[in-house]
């Protein structure tokens, strides 16, 4: 009872971490479509602005907030992947050692079979001394024969899945390196995306910095008579 | 949530010990029991045929713990692979994929330059301002690309970890499924075992009764058996062994064998002393809907065991009716069939055949 409850917050941690993870992937793929268009349309809109164009600067403002809002979904992502990967890792972890106890018993197994082996060949010997009198035992020597026989092919099969103990334990642990060195990949991306966050901000002010000198030198009276040809 | 994983999972790990613990203890206790049977088995008689009898019951026990062990580490095995079944990742989204940022990047890092090139020679005041700010804007998008490439290199590596989960999952998954296999075979094979051993010990029972009769000569030099049981079992009249009627038996609680009258429960308990038998029966019965006898049947017995296998006593029940009860051991050691029949009394239970199991 212990273990299948055991299992089930398991299996239902995983579940509703999946479910969590879904709805991130989601917003943060719709919000990054949402940037991308309005990233590759914005040049081609504003071309035909005059550069003080209050619909210029908003233009760009808006592909800025899109960018922000992408960002802090996809920022969102990653820190419910990074968590949900921890879990992954404790859990791979915890199945590693559950599954080396349970792939060692094959070794016991094959270890005390043995043992029972020889036991029962001890027993036959003795009771053929005793069929040496009593000929009636042959029935049940035979039968414990087949019982030696028996325990012989048990040790035998116990000792060829001891044998892939070794090979389930190092695939294990390759999956729980893997889903630690995913776990760290994913909090880095996280930390990395805090900075890339803040880089697109600058750049952002810095486009729109370019839009205000751009109306600027149209309206400067220092600057050409004329009005200009907005910059591409 | 985590603490409740870990401690689910140490649980398994626990208990599948606990469950091995338990087998091996009973295997011991079966061992001890009497190591000198078959040494000792040209005795011959009843009291050999009741050693083999005492052996057969530990066999059952252990091949039970055996069962029990086998079947919670298959248990703890399939729920392994259940997780491995379950661990499978989604792919990243797209929204990771840095491709559109850099080709967005490398996009307005050329149309940038570009611009900043047309107006390199021009000495307006107004255009150096704007090449200032253009150039301000390069410097922003060359930043922007270098922590693009560095998130790029950490997702690359989530990808990568998650191809190689993956894989492990899989071939890790075939594994254990292999170990799964071998466990169930191991529990197939645990049951004939446990079979062959019954078949044993009532081979070697049955051997031993009758007159001793050499199937070779005894070469000259070897020491005669001398039968040395610590423990002898006490000699009986009854041609099986004591053990197949004394002690106390119940109806179980599920498929179980009965004619006449459908039990609900029934205990039985038999006790011997120097041949004579004295037992005591408590019991209900489902009754035929809208009937308004008397389910229930208490009655106590007595009798001197007879030669003969199946033993017939007279017994009176609660209420006074006389009758006879006849036990007649069953198929396996720890089976006893009881066989009831009273004078008919108008809302009494008269008759009933249920097949007991040794509590």
């Amino acid at each position: 009872m212990i273990r299948f409850l055991g299992f089930l917050v398991l299996v239902a941690v995983t579940a509703s971490a999946e479910d969590g993870l879904t709805a991130y992937r989601q917003t943060a793929d719709k919000a990054a479509a949402d940037w991308d268009s309005l990233a590759k349309g914005l040049e081609p809109r504003i071309a035909r602005l005059l550069p003080c164009d209050r619909n210029s600067r908003a233009a760009v403002e808006e592909v800025s907030h899109a960018s922000e809002v992408r960002l802090a979904a996809l920022a969102a992502y990653l820190k419910a992947a990074a968590a949900k990967a921890k879990d992954d890792t404790k859990s791979a972890k915890q199945v590693l050692a559950a599954q080396a106890a349970l792939a060692g018993g094959w070794n016991t197994e094959r270890t005390e079979a043995e043992q029972q082996g020889a036991a029962i060949e001890a027993q036959v010997a003795d009771l053929k001394e005793s069929m040496r009198k009593r000929g009636a035992l042959a029935g049940a020597e035979q039968v414990l024969t087949e019982l030696a026989r028996m325990v012989k092919e048990r040790a035998s099969k116990s000792a060829d899945l001891a044998a892939r103990k070794d090979v389930i334990n190092a695939l294990l642990g390759d999956l729980a390196v893997a889903y630690q060195d995913r776990q760290t990949a994913l909090e880095k991306e996280a930390a990395q995306l805090d900075v890339e966050s803040a880089r697109w901000s600058a750049y952002y002010t810095a486009r729109l910095a370019r839009a205000a000198t751009e109306c600027t030198i149209i309206n400067n009276p220092g600057g050409a008579a004329a009005p200009r040809k907005k910059v591409p | 949530m985590r603490r409740a994983i870990l401690v689910a999972l140490l649980a398994v790990i626990c208990v599948a010990q606990r469950a091995r613990d338990d087998y091996r203890t009973a295997y011991n206790a079966w061992r001890k029991t009497d190591p000198k049977l078959e040494s000792e088995a040209s005795a011959g008689g009843a009291p050999v045929a009741q050693r083999a009898d005492r052996m057969a019951a530990e066999a059952a026990k252990t091949a039970a713990a055996r069962k029990a062990y086998l079947e919670g580490t298959i248990a703890d095995q399939s729920q392994q692979i259940a997780w491995l079944e379950n661990a499978a990742l989604s792919a990243e989204p797209a929204a990771t994929n840095t491709k559109s940022d850099a080709q967005f990047i490398d996009t307005e890092t050329a149309r940038v330059t570009r611009t900043m090139e047309t107006f390199a020679t021009d000495p307006d005041k107004g255009i150096q301002q704007l090449r200032q700010a253009l150039a301000r804007e390069k410097e922003a998008l060359g930043a922007l690309g270098q922590a693009v490439a560095e998130r790029r290199k950490s997702a690359e590596s989530a990808e990568m970890a998650t191809a190689v989960i993956g894989q492990s999952r899989g071939n890790a998954l075939e594994q254990a499924r292999v170990m799964l296999g071998g466990l169930r075979e191991a529990s197939a094979e645990a049951a004939r075992e446990a079979e062959t051993w019954a078949e044993y010990y009532r081979k070697l029972g049955e051997g031993a009764q009758g007159t001793a009769a050499p199937i070779t000569q005894v070469p000259a030099g070897v020491p005669p058996a001398t039968l040395a049981n610590p423990a002898p079992a006490p000699p009986t009249v009854t041609p099986v062994p004591l053990a197949r009627y004394v002690g106390a038996w119940t109806y179980p609680q599920t498929n179980g064998m009965f004619h006449g009258a459908q039990p609900e429960f029934i205990d039985v308990v038999v006790h011997e002393e120097s041949g004579h038998i004295t037992g005591t029966a408590f019991g209900r019965f489902k009754l035929p809907a809208g009937s308004t006898g008397d389910p229930v049947l208490r009655f106590d017995f007595a009798g001197d065991l007879q030669p003969t296998r199946n033993q017939v006593f007279n017994l009176v029940t609660s209420d006074g009716t006389k009758g006879t009860i006849e036990l007649i051991p069953g198929p396996a050691f720890n089976l006893l069939e009881v066989n009831f029949q009273a004078e008919p009394k108008p809302g009494k239970i008269k008759q009933a055949d249920v097949v007991l199991v040794k509590k």
